[in-house]
């Protein structure tokens, strides 16, 4: 059985190991994804995190109508379904949510927990800038969300016991970082950015000592394999949200013979990217990764930094195009996306496409049609 | 041609005269300078408002003056700022008083809000200012701040001065902020932010957490410190407690007006008109005796009708609270009044007991950031569901209707919640409607009509059985 055999296997037993670790008394902490949650922190206080991602389905954003206005983007409106339907096992298990308010979308999900069911929030906001204050606000928060796990699990996070955490998701982002270095520009990639991405929804819910092995693994395992130029036009995707389950985008870019190569979204991967000093306060430590290091979304003001992230990124991997994916009413993409737009195809010469989802069915015909253009047209300049 | 109009608006001929180079230039600007325009304004501020009050002339005036201030910012002064909604009026005011001291070169002001109510509700031109803002980054049918489509469109089509600074509105809502940062980028001006974290926990409202109070507070003073760098202008306490004066006054001669109206049986004014002293709270204006004064007169009309048993709707009508105030329209508030039912209140018009309670902050930057987040509707969900709940007790009120800017997304969260509320817990009537504050294409008025004509029968016929009971 290979790596990722082992890993579907893992996961397909995991919820109902995840009820009776549950059952067995160990607190379950729920968070949405947005990478501004220092899992090590959960871990260091004795409960487990469980990153609450799904997304991708219609029916959880229909059922939501009954909870909160339509305007709320999709991936944050849905959670409320997903919670109420009662079909996912995962939204059913956590003792607290802790929510890192980034945007008004994000505080909602924290006002549908709060108002609709009788599991607690604990919020604390994400500036909209990295400025010392805002730096500083963040440090503060990270110290109140200790304090309040501490409360929450009778547990005392000491220092020692959160470097051994950092110490452990430091490898756990190390070979997150290296599998996603075999994507090398030029070759076709030794693993799918739609199959990387589907280990960074594993990491949400997956036993991490298990994920971690597996991980060791495949990284064995992708190395050996034979990468070779293929001629698909490459794609860098830059995204709101990659919700666990909201794979269409990635099943259409492969129909119509096109490939991501490299991913950046402001929601739904762990972030990989830095690791989190050993050295001095572990708090100062993982606010420099979590908050100064991590690419901005684009609910940032002043945004620049993301823009030229992004265009130098498409540079560096000497991508063919960009696919920008919102979700519905995410305002922050939507806005950004009209400069965003101009300054890429004037700086770059690359195409650009924006897709724009509310989980709905009846986009995919249309999702394909305008990815297949895209994709003619970068093969067609390949040429 | 438009003497009349300014007259309906307060102006004396003298004045008309005196002012008029300005008048048609700003005008011309704005596209109405001619006979068609100018009697469509005619109609339209007649529809809005009943301007035979002359509380409703003066507030008028203070908004026509600002309005033709904001158009000619830039040929009036060497150096624009622009402070956009939702923004700490005390703020503006007093940068608006040091930019006066510093000899008045420098012009600030809150020119779009000014450009809405006046645009909107007087000469009915808004929509090509939103269509032009659709074109930049802001998409028909995405749900996008209309507010922040017309700052865009006004600006993109020369009617309002590209300024040279903005300070951007970011500690609330998103929107406002990520729109001006796109803005920055297409029209190359430099934003100071004002940021906030939108954390605060759920029901802990009224009691804030001192930090996010004052890491707002300090993106404030960082921006006046910027305003500082980069004009020489600063602006000194004595001006900020200058600005919180007026709005002291603005709250007294506010809740004097919302308390009355409340109170009295019939209603004794159209709320369309209660737009004017309401939106004095978004505009910080540079006359701010006249708005006082505009304020002061309009208690004493209101009471003078409440002695004189005049009414707007019939005696004893279902008293219905309406969440939302339409800014640049007011035909939603006078359909819901020719129903034949009452809005003792509207909107945010009132100030709930939580919200009146003292400052415990001594810097006066701290607290204008904590008066900012006092009022439930600028804070959370939890905070807004009290106060509905607050407001809708304490006005014994029959039913409510939720309107709410569909296209605003901090306001978007929690309408079907406070539905619920009202229904579960005090047992009335409530409709969720989808409206929105500055876009009157987004609402039909006959739909509009459908739906609340229903919703009165269902508010007429409550009352009446809980009479018979
Ligand atoms: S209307 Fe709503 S979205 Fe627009 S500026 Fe005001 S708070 Fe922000």
């Amino acid at each position: 059985m290979d790596a990722m055999e082992r890993l579907a296997e893992h996961l397909s037993k995991r919820r109902p190991e995840l009820r009776q670790i549950k059952k067995d008394g160990q607190k379950i902490i729920g968070y949405p994804p947005g990478g501004y949650l220092p899992e090590e922190m959960i871990y260091a206080s004795g409960a487990l995190p469980l990153c609450l991602a799904r997304g991708g389905d219609p029916e959880p954003v229909a059922e939501s109508l009954a909870y909160i206005p339509r305007f709320i983007d999709t991936f944050c409106r849905c959670q409320i379904g997903y919670r109420v339907m009662g079909e996912e096992v995962l939204y059913q298990l956590p003792d607290l949510i802790v929510v890192p308010v980034t945007d008004i979308n994000m505080r909602g999900i924290a006002d549908v927990w709060d108002y609709y069911t009788d599991v607690k929030t604990f919020r604390y906001g994400v500036p909209h800038n990295k400025r010392q204050d805002a730096l500083d606000y963040y440090i503060g928060s990270l110290r109140l969300l200790k304090e309040k796990l501490e409360s929450f699990t009778g547990i005392t996070i000491t220092e020692d016991k959160l470097k051994e955490e950092i110490k452990t998701q430091n490898r756990m982002r190390e070979l997150f970082r290296n599998i996603s270095q075999l994507r090398q520009p030029g070759k076709t990639p030794a693993i799918s950015t739609q199959d990387f991405l589907k280990l960074h929804h594993a990491s949400f819910y997956a036993d991490r000592a298990t994920l971690r092995e597996i991980l060791e693994t495949l990284y064995e395992e992708l190395k050996q394999k034979q990468v070779e130029e293929t001629g698909k036009p490459k794609v860098l995707l830059t995204a709101s949200t990659l919700a666990m389950g909201d794979y269409k985008i990635f099943n259409i870019m492969n129909e119509v013979g096109g490939e991501f190569i490299f991913e950046e979204a402001a929601e739904g991967m762990m972030p990989y990217e830095h690791e989190v000093s050993l050295d001095g306060d572990p708090i100062l430590a993982m606010a420099d990764t979590f908050f100064m290091k991590r690419v901005v979304p684009a609910w940032f003001r002043p945004t620049r930094e993301r823009v030229d992230y992004l265009i130098n990124k498409a540079k560096e991997l000497k991508v063919d195009g960009l696919m920008w994916y919102q979700l519905l009413y995410r305002d922050g993409y939507d806005i950004q996306s009209y400069s965003f737009k101009k300054e890429f195809e004037e700086v770059t010469g690359l195409p650009f496409l924006k897709l724009e989802s509310d989980y709905d069915t009846s986009e995919r015909g249309q999702f394909k049609t305008r990815v297949e253009t895209f994709v003619e047209i970068m093969k067609q300049r390949g040429n | 041609m438009y003497s009349n109009l300014f007259k309906m608006c307060g102006y004396t001929d003298e004045e008309i005269e005196e002012q008029r180079p300005r008048i048609e230039k700003a005008l011309e600007r704005m596209g109405v300078f001619n006979e068609a325009a100018i009697e469509h304004a005619e109609k339209t501020v007649q529809a809005n408002y009943d301007v035979e009050m002359v509380s409703v002339q003066k507030l008028l005036w203070v908004f026509m003056h600002s309005c033709i201030d904001g158009v000619l910012a830039r040929d009036e002064h060497d150096y624009v700022i622009n402070c956009n909604w939702p923004f700490p009026v005390q703020m503006t005011l007093a940068m608006i008083a040091a930019a006066r001291e510093a000899g008045g070169k420098t012009w600030v002001g809150m020119p779009v809000q000014v450009l809405w109510m006046v645009g909107g509700t007087v000469f009915d031109i808004l929509t090509p200012m939103l269509e032009r803002g659709e074109l930049i980054g802001q998409p028909v049918g995405k749900a996008h701040c209309s507010q922040y489509q017309i700052y865009t469109g006004a600006i993109d089509l020369g009617i309002l001065p590209k300024p040279d600074l903005g300070i951007g509105s970011g500690w609330f809502c998103d929107q406002a902020a990520e729109t001006e940062e796109m803005m920055s980028e297409l029209y190359n001006f430099e934003i100071a932010y004002l940021d906030g974290v939108n954390d605060w926990a759920w029901n802990a409202w009224p009691n804030l957490d001192e930090r996010a109070v004052k890491y707002s507070a300090n993106t404030i003073k960082l921006a006046l410190k910027r305003v500082k760098e980069i004009t020489g202008i600063e602006t000194t306490e004595d001006q900020l407690k200058a600005g919180f004066k007026y709005v002291a006054k603005w709250l007294y001669g506010m809740q004097n007006i919302t308390r009355m109206i409340g109170a009295a049986d019939p209603q004794p004014i159209s709320q369309a008109n209660v737009n004017l002293p309401y939106g004095l709270w978004a505009i910080a204006t540079d006359y701010p005796d006249q708005a006082v004064d505009g304020l002061a007169t309009m208690v004493r009309e209101v009471k003078r009708k409440i002695d004189e048993g005049e009414g707007v709707v019939p005696k004893g009508a279902p008293r219905v609270y309406l969440a939302l105030r339409t800014n640049v329209d007011t035909t939603p508030i006078r359909m819901v009044e020719e129903l034949g039912l009452c809005l003792p209140t509207v909107f945010v018009d009132w100030l709930c007991p939580q919200e009146l309670t003292k400052s415990t902050y001594t810097d006066m930057v701290d607290k204008i950031a904590e008066g900012l987040y006092r009022r439930p509707q600028l804070c959370d969900a939890s905070a807004a569901l009290m106060y509905w709940k607050t407001l809708c007790k304490d006005f014994n009120m029959d039913a409510a209707i939720i309107s709410y800017a569909y296209n605003c997304r901090p306001w978007a969260v929690d309408p079907i919640m406070a539905k619920l509320d009202l229904q579960k817990e005090l047992g009335i009537p409530a409709i969720v409607l989808e409206t929105d504050g500055y876009d009157t294409r987004n609402y039909s008025a006959e739909q509009l009509r459908t739906r609340l004509e229903s919703f009165a029968e269902v508010v007429k016929m409550n009352k009446e059985m809980k009479a018979a009971a």
